[in-house]
């Protein structure tokens, strides 16, 4: 996807560059360009660049999930095969953000039908990640507690993007603070949370190390109040008309900016805790090959993993997330 | 073989496979960058049609035609170079990839002339004379100068890998055991008549572009100069690109670009035609 779409913009940002040194007029509509069209081929690019970032987080998610509840991913097949389709329909997408650009309406009905589509999977998986937690065997662990809180978060972050993605609400909302709220809670509160879990999670394989687990669940709950209160609150200032990338505002937008402020020395507060917690345990307690109990291949080897990990290639016969033997050990 | 010869055999761990997937991965992303070029010229071209019709006409066809052709030779002493090296022919190789770069140099030489032309008739980005032009040709000019000159640069730095590459051979670093720096490829040794058949097909298309666009079929045109150019393509991609001996993993690679391009253009243009 990467390779697909990133040669895009590579030609754009060259275009706009001979465009400003030797004018070559392509987007320049006094020459007859058209700026829309270098929207599209920014978008083009800048679109599938966010499911970039929100598909090896999802992967995370899943590793994460199904290791603290001890069950297998609900609907494995099915979870896979979303990862696909939303690649594969994010690329289609790009139009959704240029519904008030001037875009034709046939064109920003085909966009915005097509936005609607990547729901689909993504709810497939919202659901299945729910699904696995049933009955699991749920330890709240720091990475668990970052997988749910994305959970959470990414699910407002999904949802709003539906009314984003509708034409007739993307006319309110439009460059309104309502997009920066959703764009966060998909991308920090979804794409950093699934980040920092997978940091937790990984931290003991990657140094060899263990860290303190109450600082970073500390961190935690000051991150997710944080967040919150940073973010929620332009939800609804921004659908009441509060424009993004403006500085001051209109008296009535007072207390959810104030509000939003607060929030974000809260968020950062926690941040600052969950770094200072993970580089001191950079001397914590040496860590075994397999602390959480995982049952994918990396948690096999010696925590940090040697040079040449695996001496024979690995036979695997088992589903990755058989959770069977180490229920059975525990009993 | 035994595990012993093959240790000796191939000294260091060498993944070619790896190698060639990453040939194809930069081949493909190259795919896209120039799409993105094809894209702008296609929309503005819908938009202005008669005005690029016209400024294409005032393009010089025996120079771009002869450039056409030089680029087609070049890819040809190409492949014979891979052909000569794999049969263990070290100077027919240093020959071949000299003849490359010198086809490389022959075309800058056109393009000079060519692009020299114009701005002696007061054509390029910015200048007096075309502010008086309409906008498809202001736009015409402005692609013309920025496709042909990334072009240009990429044959550019094409010759400096050539010759990277004629050094390496020269000096033995790459030999028809180990040609991986060279170009990956299988052992398959594709002959070099098989080169020149397909060599001489590609030139009897160019020459059918070439005079079919003399002739007016309104806008089958169109149609029959984007069949001659696949095919055309195809048959690099194919036999001078040995796409024809690889393994699948790469046609899939192929195929997933071409989807990519088709999406792009066609959600694009699901904007520009009911504007």
């Amino acid at each position: 996807m990467q390779i697909l779409a990133t040669p895009v913009l590579a030609v754009t940002l060259m275009l706009v560059m001979l465009e400003r040194t030797l004018g070559i007029g392509v987007f320049d509509p006094t020459k007859g360009g058209d700026p829309v069209l270098y929207q599209h081929m920014f978008w083009i690019y800048s679109h599938p660049a966010v499911y970039i970032m929100i598909l090896p987080a999802f992967g995370a998610v899943s590793d994460i999930i199904a290791t603290f509840a001890r069950r297998t991913i609900f609907g494995y097949k099915l979870m896979a095969l979303s990862t696909l389709s939303i690649a594969l329909v994010g690329y289609l997408v790009w139009g959704h953000h240029m519904f008030t650009a001037g875009m034709s309406t046939e064109s920003r009905f085909i966009f915005s039908l097509l936005t609607f589509l990547v729901a689909i999977p993504t709810a497939i998986k919202v659901f299945n990640w729910v699904a696995t937690l049933y009955k699991g065997s749920i330890e709240l662990e720091v990475p668990m507690l970052f997988a749910l809180a994305f959970i959470f978060q990414f699910s407002i972050g999904g949802l709003t993007g539906l009314l984003n993605g509708a034409l007739a609400t993307n006319i309110q909302i439009q460059d309104t603070s309502f997009v920066v709220a959703h764009f966060h809670y998909v991308m920090f509160g979804g794409t950093g949370f699934a980040l920092f879990g997978a940091i937790h999670y990984w931290y003991p394989k990657m140094f060899g190390r263990l860290y303190n687990p109450r600082p970073s669940k500390i961190a935690w709950v000051l991150m997710v109040i944080g967040f919150n209160t940073l973010y929620f609150p332009l939800f609804i200032i921004g659908w009441q008309g509060m424009p993004r990338r403006y500085y001051d505002y209109l008296p009535q937008f007072t207390w959810g900016n104030q509000l939003s402020t607060i929030g974000s020395w809260i968020l950062i507060t926690g941040l600052v805790m969950m770094f200072v917690n993970l580089w001191r345990a950079r001397k914590g307690p040496l860590a075994s090959s397999n602390p959480w109990g995982g049952t994918t291949l990396e948690w096999t080897v010696p925590s940090p993993p040697p040079v040449e990990n695996f001496e024979t290639i690995p036979i695997v016969d088992r589903n990755p997330y058989d959770h069977s033997l180490t229920l059975a050990n525990r009993r | 073989m035994s595990q012993a010869t093959h240790a000796a055999a191939v000294p260091a761990h060498r993944d070619y496979t790896g190698a060639k997937l990453g040939m194809w991965l930069f081949l493909f992303t190259e795919l896209v960058l120039f799409s993105g070029l094809f894209l702008t010229f296609t929309v503005y071209r819908s938009m202005h049609l008669s005005e690029f019709a016209h400024a294409a006409e005032a393009l010089n066809v025996v120079l771009g035609t002869t450039n056409t052709i030089i680029l087609l030779i070049s890819s040809l002493t190409m492949v014979l170079a891979v052909t000569a090296l794999q049969k263990g022919k070290k100077n027919s190789a240093l020959l071949f990839l000299g003849a490359t770069v010198a086809c490389a140099l022959g075309f800058m030489t056109i393009k000079y002339f060519e692009w020299s032309a114009k701005i002696g008739h007061g054509i390029y980005p910015n200048s007096p004379h075309l502010d008086t032009l309409p906008r498809g040709d202001v736009l015409f000019y402005g692609l013309y100068y920025t496709m042909t000159g990334l072009h240009a640069f990429h044959v550019l730095i094409g010759v400096l890998v050539l010759l990277g590459i004629m050094a390496m051979v020269a000096r033995d670093k790459i030999t028809s055991h180990d040609f991986m720096q060279h170009q990956p490829d299988s052992h398959h040794i594709v002959p070099y008549a098989t080169h020149v058949k397909v060599l001489l097909s590609l030139l009897v298309l160019t020459v059918l572009t070439v005079s079919l666009a003399q002739v007016h079929l309104g806008a089958w045109n169109e149609v029959v100069a984007f069949a001659i150019a696949t095919s055309k393509a195809s048959l690099v991609l194919a036999f001078f690109m040995h796409l024809k001996y690889e393994e699948g993993l790469f046609r899939v690679m192929l195929s997933l670009a071409v989807v990519t391009l088709i999406i792009i253009f066609s959600l694009t243009f699901g904007d520009y035609i009911y504007r």
